[in-house]
């Protein structure tokens, strides 16, 4: 019945496979809202005004997690510190100085390969450099600068989009108005290219805040019972939060539905950056004129 | 223009990389150099330079901390490659320590080929799907959704395997532990359906509209047409999406160190615990006293991790233009 | 200028600067996250205590405590293993490192090395409990037998007394000093099984035992609780008295190192956990304190009788029904 050519067999086949990869998508689909789901129906439970405002005590099982939401915004934020002048900087260099040539094939290639390098890599490279080599112990700054080398990739490659993005004819009008390279970059692409910039930044921030192996390599504490108050105190963060509670604790099943509760609020934080940005890249694409 | 899409991955750099062709001619021209022009050149070259020398860097500091376990000192002798990467002996702790590290290789190559295994399947079906079978309202539904799905953390994953999954598999199969490579292979799949999905995606559309039409006027059938048009002049971009899919399964950290079970043993069956490489990284990194020789290894396997996922990568990077030079 | 003028006509007006105030906003937010704590002139003395992950409910309770009583601290709490304890005590990146095993001699003499003076102070003696599912009817195994578990000389229960089905042993990650007390003690250091199910924590142990009727485990006694049944080892009843006489074979000390130095706060620590307030959370968290091993008999018993009517009062935060439901069932012992 599904062989050969016949325009019944043909018919039939179209049926079946359409409806085969409908299903597959369906299912797909299904699954992951059902998950996100099941995490935010069970968070829901633990979350209160004292949960996002107070600090743990009693081995996790009272109070909240606010020392973990702030460490996390600082760590994310830190990280972009470091990652937004750097990979801003790249990106301008390669689509507006760079000759084509082999060094840039080579920054090109290196950038997209660390793209893929894993995240407990630059862990362990935080920690040999920054944690030891430097000195700076396990702490908030060595976090931010893990994380901001392991954002530089992300960053570097949706600036250069970005910039790529913003049409020749921009550059060429400036230059014909007698402006040099750099007033050229400053006054016309920049402004036209920051947006998609800045969306590529807010994805990265998104990943900054929801990383966990390298935060537990170069910064994490378990408990803190008060704010940092220096880059070299280490901070408690979202991620390390969970990780801990759902590993380590005393208490395991008792503290449950704060793993979900925390869980919850980090997604919330990190889906709610990729929706902005995603939002901000439509109305972008819309409202593009070139 | 291509619309970019929120996975920023290595195949846009490279899909830009093939761009460079065209230069800015007109900055070739050569205006007068100011100092600000000058100065902001240097600074732009830095950040440049700075951003891939990192990688060097990586390089540079994996294996100098790890060559430590590879070359002999009085007090510690060498290990051999061949000992470290085909014995079977993990105990790092004891006082005569061994640094057999097959079973962590084998934990890590089981569980990332299982999850691709599971995941390819269903990445590259929502992708057709997607692209050409959805109406254009669900697409412009769908695909943010998918896209917003591979942000979410891993660690939060992990987390559902912990207290959802492997409760559940442990009581219906009546196994003796949830936690092992099946359940870190599915949640691992979860991780990379959306990645596969986005990446294959972006290949689907890439093939032009003409030859689609042109299968249409022919009258094929819309799945005629995905299975013998498009599917075919899209391979090199599915099999660089499978890749870089296999090779993030390879890299994940927080989902096998949570789920697989931990225990430093080549696999018989789906539902033995395995212990992959990077989970053995974040779990012993605490332990291992600075230059000593666990430390060493730690970082050897590191090195191990960052070669694979290199080679992986170079790999993708090869076959995308290769099949782009193809078409 | 002119060349200013034109080029910002070159985009309209309107639209430069809504840009400019997107990014001076993505700015200051930035600078809003970052600045105010860091850039605050009064800094908070820091506390920073890292180790043994045995102990990491016990110093975090205790810190908890203690910076109510002393706000001006800035306390931080990470149990990532013993051996990063030490070894942050000794690069000079934590205060306290606790720990539970002593100082191992290349680490003694890398802070010898460092030029410090490091003290050792006991702060509690702990036993390993043997735990097994309730539903098991094995209620006791000889050190010789429990070798033989986790080497995996035996694989089924039924060699060891039990019914007949699989075992499952649960171990400890190796970063951990219950571990290697575990390999010491009870394997004299020969190769652990390859198939034990390997956890990072007591509290995990705890709950992979609990949930597995084949399973066997080994956790510190403060985390005994009735979802599992604890054994008797060589016939001995794990308990504050075998414990504080020697007869319980696989018994421990735990410590805290700390450099001899100026900072009061450290000392201040210490004292705290010597006073009234301290030992008593040294027995809630499960611990016996340390003058137990050194004291005799009778105060072994007298501190064991201050210690179940503690439980019966309810404790200030809450705990007091986990805790009192977990010590109960433990000093009854195994039925």
């Amino acid at each position: 019945m599904l062989l050969g050519y016949s325009p019944k067999a043909r018919k039939n086949r179209e049926w079946l496979a359409l409806l085969a990869l409908k299903l597959v998508a369906y299912v797909a689909l299904i699954i992951l809202a059902l998950m996100i789901f099941y995490i935010v129906f069970h968070g829901f439970k633990a979350i209160n005004f004292d949960f996002l405002t107070k600090f743990p005590s009693d081995f996790m099982r009272k109070g909240g997690i606010l020392p973990a939401i702030l460490g996390t915004l600082y760590l994310a934020a830190g990280s972009m510190v470091v990652s937004l002048p750097l990979g801003f900087g790249a990106a301008i260099y390669l689509t507006d100085y760079a000759k084509p040539g082999p060094l840039v094939s080579i920054i090109r290639l290196g950038v997209a390969n660390l793209a893929a390098v894993p995240s407990v890599v630059f862990g362990l490279f935080g920690l040999a450099l920054f944690v030891v080599g430097f000195g700076f112990g396990r702490s908030l700054l060595s976090g931010c600068l893990t994380l901001g080398l392991l954002t530089l990739p992300t960053v570097t490659a949706a600036a250069e989009e970005a910039l790529r993005q913003t049409p020749q004819s921009f550059r060429e009008a400036a230059l014909a108005l007698g402006a040099n390279r750099w007033q050229a970059i400053r006054q016309v692409v920049l402004p036209a290219a920051l947006p998609g910039m800045l969306t590529g930044a807010i994805l990265a921030l998104g990943r900054a805040a929801g990383e966990t192996a390298p935060i537990i390599l170069t910064a994490a504490a378990a408990f803190s019972p008060a704010l940092p108050d220096s880059l070299f105190n280490e901070v408690m963060s979202l991620p390390t939060h969970i990780f801990n509670m759902a590993t380590n604790g005393a208490f395991i099943e008792q503290t449950r539905v704060r793993q979900f509760g925390t869980a919850l609020v980090l997604m919330a934080l990190v889906l709610g950056l990729s929706l902005v940005a995603i939002v901000i890249r439509a109305k972008l694409i819309r409202r593009r004129k070139w | 223009m291509k619309e970019s899409n929120g996975v920023h991955t290595i195949n846009q750099g490279l899909e830009s990389g093939s761009k460079a062709g065209y230069s800015n001619k007109i900055f070739t021209l050569r205006p007068r150099l100011s100092p600000a022009e000058k100065g902001s050149r240097l600074f732009f070259l830095i950040c440049a330079i700075l951003a891939m020398g990192q990688m060097f860097l990586i390089m540079v500091f994996l294996f100098k901390e790890a060559s430590g376990l590879f070359i002999s000192k009085p007090g510690s002798p060498a290990l051999s490659l061949v000992d470290f990467l085909g014995r079977n002996d993990w105990y790092p702790t004891y006082p005569d320590a061994t640094f057999g590290a097959l079973a962590l290789v084998a934990g890590s190559i089981s569980v990332a080929l299982f999850s691709t295994f599971l995941a390819t399947p269903v990445g590259l079906g929502l992708a057709a799907y997607l692209s050409c079978v959805a109406s254009q309202r669900r697409r412009e539904l769908f695909k943010p959704m998918v896209e917003l799905l591979a942000s979410v953390p891993s660690v939060i994953l992990g987390l559902v395997g912990m207290a959802v999954l492997a409760p559940f598999l442990q009581q219906a199969l009546n196994i003796p532990t949830g936690l092992n490579l099946f359940n870190a292979s599915v949640i691992l799949a979860i991780m990379a359906i959306p990645t596969i999905a986005s990446l294959a995606e972006d290949a689907l559309s890439a093939v032009p509209r003409d030859i689609q039409d042109a299968s249409y006027a022919l009258g094929a059938t819309c799945w005629e047409t995905i299975w013998r048009v498009i599917l075919p002049s899209a391979m090199g971009g599915l099999a660089t999406a499978v890749i870089l899919g296999l090779g993030r399964a390879l890299g994940e950290t927080m989902v096998v160190l949570m789920v697989a079970g931990g225990a430093a043993q080549i696999p018989n069956s789906l539902f033995d615990s395995v212990r992959p490489l990077t989970a053995t990284l974040a779990a012993e990194m605490g332990e291992a006293a600075i230059g000593g020789r666990h430390y060493q290894a730690l970082f050897a396997l590191g090195a191990v991790l960052f070669l694979t996922t290199l080679a992986f990568n170079l790999l993708a990077w090869h076959l995308s233009r290769r099949w782009r030079g193809a078409r | 200028m002119t060349v200013k003028i034109g080029l910002r006509g070159f985009i309209k007006r309107e639209a430069i600067s809504r840009l400019r105030l997107a990014s001076a906003l993505f700015l200051i937010i930035l600078t809003f996250f970052i600045s105010p704590q860091l850039l605050a002139q009064t800094k908070k003395l820091a506390l920073r205590i890292s180790g043994s992950s045995t102990l990491l409910p016990f110093v975090q309770s205790a810190a908890e405590l203690f910076c109510q009583k002393r706000p001006e601290l800035l306390l931080t709490v990470s149990g990532t293993g013993t051996g990063e304890g030490i070894r942050s005590l000794i690069y000079g990146n934590v205060d306290i490192a606790t720990a539970s095993r002593d100082m191992a001699e290349v680490e003694r003499q890398e802070a010898k090395q460092a030029g410090l003076n490091l003290i050792k102070k006991t702060v509690a003696l702990d036993c390993l409990v043997v735990i097994v599912h309730p539903s098991n009817p094995v209620s006791n195994l000889t050190m010789e037998q429990l070798k033989g578990l986790y080497t995996g000389r035996y694989a089924n229960w039924n060699q060891l007394g039990g019914p007949d089905m699989v075992i499952v042993a649960v171990n400890r990650d190796s970063s951990s000093g219950t571990f290697e007390m575990w390999i010491d003690k009870v394997l004299s250091w020969e190769r652990h099984r390859r198939d034990a199910q390997v956890q990072s924590s007591s509290g995990g142990a705890l709950y992979a035992v609990a949930g597995n009727r084949h399973a066997v485990g080994y956790v510190s006694m403060g985390f005994v609780s009735p979802m599992v049944k604890s054994l008797t080892v060589n016939g001995v009843i794990p308990s504050q008295q075998t414990v504080s006489d020697g007869s319980y074979p696989i018994s421990r000390e735990l410590f805290m190192f700390y450099n001899k130095g100026p900072k009061v706060q450290v000392q201040d620590f210490l004292n705290y956990l010597d006073s009234h307030e301290g030992l008593d959370l040294i027995k809630r968290a499960g611990f016996l304190p340390p003058s137990a091993g050194l004291s005799s008999k009778k105060r072994a018993i007298e501190s064991q009788l201050s210690f179940l009517s503690q439980g019966e009062r309810p404790v200030q935060n809450g705990s007091f029904i986990s805790f009192s439901a977990t010590q109960s069932l433990f000093w009854q012992g195994p039925q």
